[in-house]
């Protein structure tokens, strides 16, 4: 048993040291992405409809440190995010880490709750279709599934103000309030997104599910049960469900890790402030430090998400954990 | 028993959900961005402005009729040579409670026109030679030449007055909360989200604001703006698309403001070698259906502009000279061929493609330009792209949507101005016509009325034959608001985006 915990351990430090290197190789080329692209943050900051004179254009580059060759401002950059110093603002001089601590927690919520509204909805429907293999529920649920998973996120989302905020009033369209400042009016903001984002997860949750239960349905050991005469809800419960969770553990983990970055069009949609609407707005402000310390956010946690599905999928499955140990 | 606890959810859950949370006397602002700064000398676009309008007033500011309206000064005296200015200052406060003194006027007078100043305005300011404060109310301003459009400079949102001792502390710190003189002060910005601003009680004007507190909250998503405003969740809008205005108008809720102050036009470079010529820039005038343009980019909701983009009522304007150009492809044909181009030629085209009215003129101007043989190719960057390309007079030729910054004829010298600096923002690069240059050079030091109208009347005519510039139209320009708001006022002319002063006016019914 130790030596399982230590081995767990070991994989953890090697996946961690994994992260750090591709967190660099991320900065690496968020860099110097910026860098090609066409684009000046000082014209931006001088002036929308005004035209700067050189030396005010000069001096305000030379504040920002954004007249020091390329290659210098990389290696600073790199050794103050070693100290997790990274950066201000250009626009206001504003921490980078404040932004994204406040910004971070909220994309945060988002995806979990849209993923849990995904599971909630996606795993008993797929059940319940795997079930009844073939029947017209099977076909119907296959095909809500099927359209829910081609429908784009966009399209979800404008259906649903329409309905529920436009046409019935029950729900604001957009917006954020502070949890600490109004919980109900927190709650009513999040839903659309939340609803909008987990709806078309759901759906590939159900399919995932069908034809994983369905697998398991198939097997020897099921057939076994039944020959024992044991209940046919306690084979599902007991036996089908627990093995059929592994595949969908894993794409709810993954889905997890991609909405980090996935939920920029819900969150432009429904004026949500996290992440991706913090990167998008800095990316064309040309807001290089902004960026970077967003993108780094972002890749941070798809990394460490997609590192806890791996621990949780071997606690699920103990023939995982043999193996490796 | 099961279906009942389902219904019974439902009506709480539907109970929660129909309340709304609306305090008396709050006014919610969906603005369609968020300011990269506050800092009250950069002019950082129309959010900004509109925020700024509510903390800061200058001496003086546009008010809701578009003309000059006497804030912190009284009324001011000019010598007749143009050269001294003498303002009397009125009772005011700012929101730290100190008193508004002529002092406060130095101060922030000579930060915009400091040598390492960033400030917008800093060139037109520069003429102010020395400050003069005989006494805590009357401020004498010395000008280095005469220069009569001075007042409607200072009247703009980024000559706002600021308490001296804020310069001293704060001045440097594009973080510091601001402090002004006007009808709200500021409380909170939380990035990336709202910023709100709370009645000042010590306000000037009495009996103003009706208002407790005003929160603007950033929309970059024209879409989402748009649906808060129809679902209640703000009670006012900027920056109304197009393909939005007929459905706010027809709404029993709603109610639209607009203006036709904004105008789109095409900006050669010159050193590109067809458009070095006067005839191929005509050529392009009379080439372009306007009603295309209007009907492709904004659903119809302009008006054709056929001469020099001078609004109706603003100095230079002229019934006959407004529709100097008509569409006429076989003129332009003829002009093109006389320019020794009879088979047209190809060119780039700079646009971007971040905002659609932008894009999609371009592409109206790419189809009527292909009818008379001139093969376009779009060059559609993201808008800061664009910008550093227009900054570095990296194109042939522009799409720009833009408006005059003052109510003073002088605002043609950005535009149409040569000088040391050729290659700008807002004007064709490398463009220098020495007549212009001193048309615009004469109107900015005559004070007879009488006198200056007839050099802005020649102006206009020399204007119209070189054709720096392709005018295609005024775009309308719009905020969507409740009905429940009054006292709202979409500034005329070119002064929409100053509009946010109007919010010190606002009654929520």
């Amino acid at each position: 048993m130790s030596a399982s915990i230590a081995g767990a351990l070991l994989l953890i430090c090697r996946k961690l040291l994994t992260a750090l290197i591709q967190l660099w190789v991320v900065a690496t080329l968020i860099f110097s992405v910026m860098y090609i692209m066409p684009g000046d943050p000082v014209l931006l900051l001088l002036g929308a409809d005004s035209n700067p004179s050189p030396e005010a254009i000069a001096s305000m580059r030379a504040q920002l440190g954004l007249d020091q060759p390329a290659v210098s401002q990389y290696f600073v950059w790199l050794w103050n995010a070693l100290h997790l110093d990274f950066g201000k603002s250009l626009t206001n001089g504003y921490p980078v880490s404040n932004y994204v601590m406040q910004n971070l927690p909220r994309t945060l919520e988002l995806a979990f709750v849209a993923i849990i509204i995904a599971a909630l909805v996606g795993v008993p429907l797929g059940v319940a279709a795997a079930l009844k293999r073939g029947s017209t529920r099977d076909t119907v649920l296959t095909s809500i599934a099927t359209l829910g998973i081609s429908v784009p996120v966009y399209i979800v989302g404008t259906l649903l103000v329409l309905v529920f905020s436009l046409k019935l009033g029950w729900l604001p369209a957009s917006g954020y309030t502070d949890i600490a400042r109004n919980v109900v009016e927190h709650f009513r903001k999040l839903a659309l997104p939340a609803i909008a984002l987990g709806l078309g997860l759901a759906a590939s949750i159900a399919r995932m599910t069908r034809s994983s239960v369905l697998e398991i349905l198939g097997r020897d050991f099921v057939r076994a049960l039944r020959a024992k005469g044991m209940s046919e809800r306690r084979i599902i419960w007991q036996h089908v469900l627990r093995n059929a969770a592994i595949p969908i553990v894993t794409i709810i983990g993954l889905q997890l890790g991609n909405l980090m970055g996935g939920t920029v069009l819900v969150e432009a949609m429904f004026n949500w402030p996290g992440l991706s609407t913090l990167l998008v707005g800095a990316v064309s402000a040309r807001n290089y430090p902004l960026v970077q310390g967003s993108m780094l956010a972002i890749a941070a946690a798809f990394i460490l998400i997609n590192l806890l599905v791996e621990l949780l999928y071997s606690l699920l499955d103990p023939r995982i954990r043999r193996k490796r140990s | 028993m099961k279906r009942g606890m389902f219904w019974t959810a439902l009506a709480l859950a539907t109970s929660v959900f129909a309340q709304q949370a609306f305090a008396e006397g709050s006014l919610y602002f969906g603005l369609s961005g968020e300011p990269s700064t506050l800092e009250s000398t950069i002019n950082a676009g129309a959010p900004a402005r509109t925020i700024r309008l509510a903390i800061h007033r200058g001496l003086f500011n546009y008010g809701p009729d578009g003309k000059l309206s006497s804030e912190l000064a009284e009324g001011y005296e000019v010598t007749p040579d143009a050269l001294i200015y003498t303002f009397k200052l009125r009772d005011a406060k700012f929101h730290d409670g100190s008193a508004v003194t002529s002092a406060d006027v130095k101060a922030s007078i000579e930060r915009m026109t400091a040598k390492d100043s960033k400030a917008t305005y800093r060139n037109e300011l520069g003429v102010i030679q020395t400050i003069e404060t005989p006494d805590t109310k009357t401020v004498k301003l010395v000008l280095s030449k005469p220069f009569v459009p001075l007042v409607h400079y200072l009247a703009l949102p980024e000559s706002a007055i600021i308490p001296a001792a804020w310069i001293k502390a704060h001045g440097t710190d594009p973080n510091a909360a601001p402090v002004g003189a006007g009808p709200f002060k500021f409380t909170n910005w939380e990035r990336g989200r709202e910023l709100t601003v709370e009645k000042f009680d010590s306000y000037y004007k009495q009996g103003k604001p009706h208002l407790d507190d005003v929160h603007y909250v950033f929309y970059g998503d024209e879409n989402t703006r748009v649906n808060a405003l129809k679902s209640g969740d703000v009670d006012i809008i900027d920056y109304v698309p197009w393909k939005d205005a007929a459905s706010i108008e027809s709404s029993s809720d709603l109610k639209l403001a607009s203006t036709t102050g904004p105008f789109m036009m095409l900006q050669f470079n010159t050193k590109f070698e067809p458009f070095s010529k006067p005839e191929v820039r005509q050529a392009i005038s009379y080439a372009i259906d306007r009603s295309t343009v209007i009907n492709t980019a904004f659903s119809g909701r302009g008006t054709p502009l056929f001469g020099i983009a001078i609004p109706e009522g603003y100095m230079g304007y002229s019934k006959e000279k407004a529709n100097f150009f008509k569409h006429d492809p076989a003129k332009a044909k003829e002009l093109l061929a006389k320019a020794g181009y009879p088979d047209g030629f190809e060119v780039r085209l700079l646009a971007t493609s971040q905002y659609g009215f932008h894009n999609n003129t371009a592409i109206a101007v790419q189809a009527e330009l292909a009818k008379i043989g001139i093969k376009v190719k779009l060059d559609l960057p993201d808008w800061s792209g664009r910008m550093a390309k227009n900054n570095a007079g990296d194109y042939d030729f522009l799409v720009a949507g833009t408006a005059g910054d003052i109510a003073d004829p002088d605002w043609l010298s950005n535009f149409f101005y040569g000088g040391t600096q050729l290659v700008r923002l807002n004007n064709s690069a490398y463009f220098d016509d020495k007549a212009i240059n001193d048309l615009l050079d004469k109107g900015r030091v005559t004070l007879d009325p009488v006198e200056r109208e007839k050099i802005y009347g020649q102006f206009v005519d020399r204007a119209l034959e070189q054709s720096p510039f392709v005018y295609m139209m005024w775009r309308d320009q719009s905020f969507g608001l409740n009905k429940k708001v009054t006292g709202f006022t979409n500034l005329p002319g070119f002064l929409t985006f100053q509009s946010g002063i109007t919010v010190e006016n606002v009654e929520l019914k």
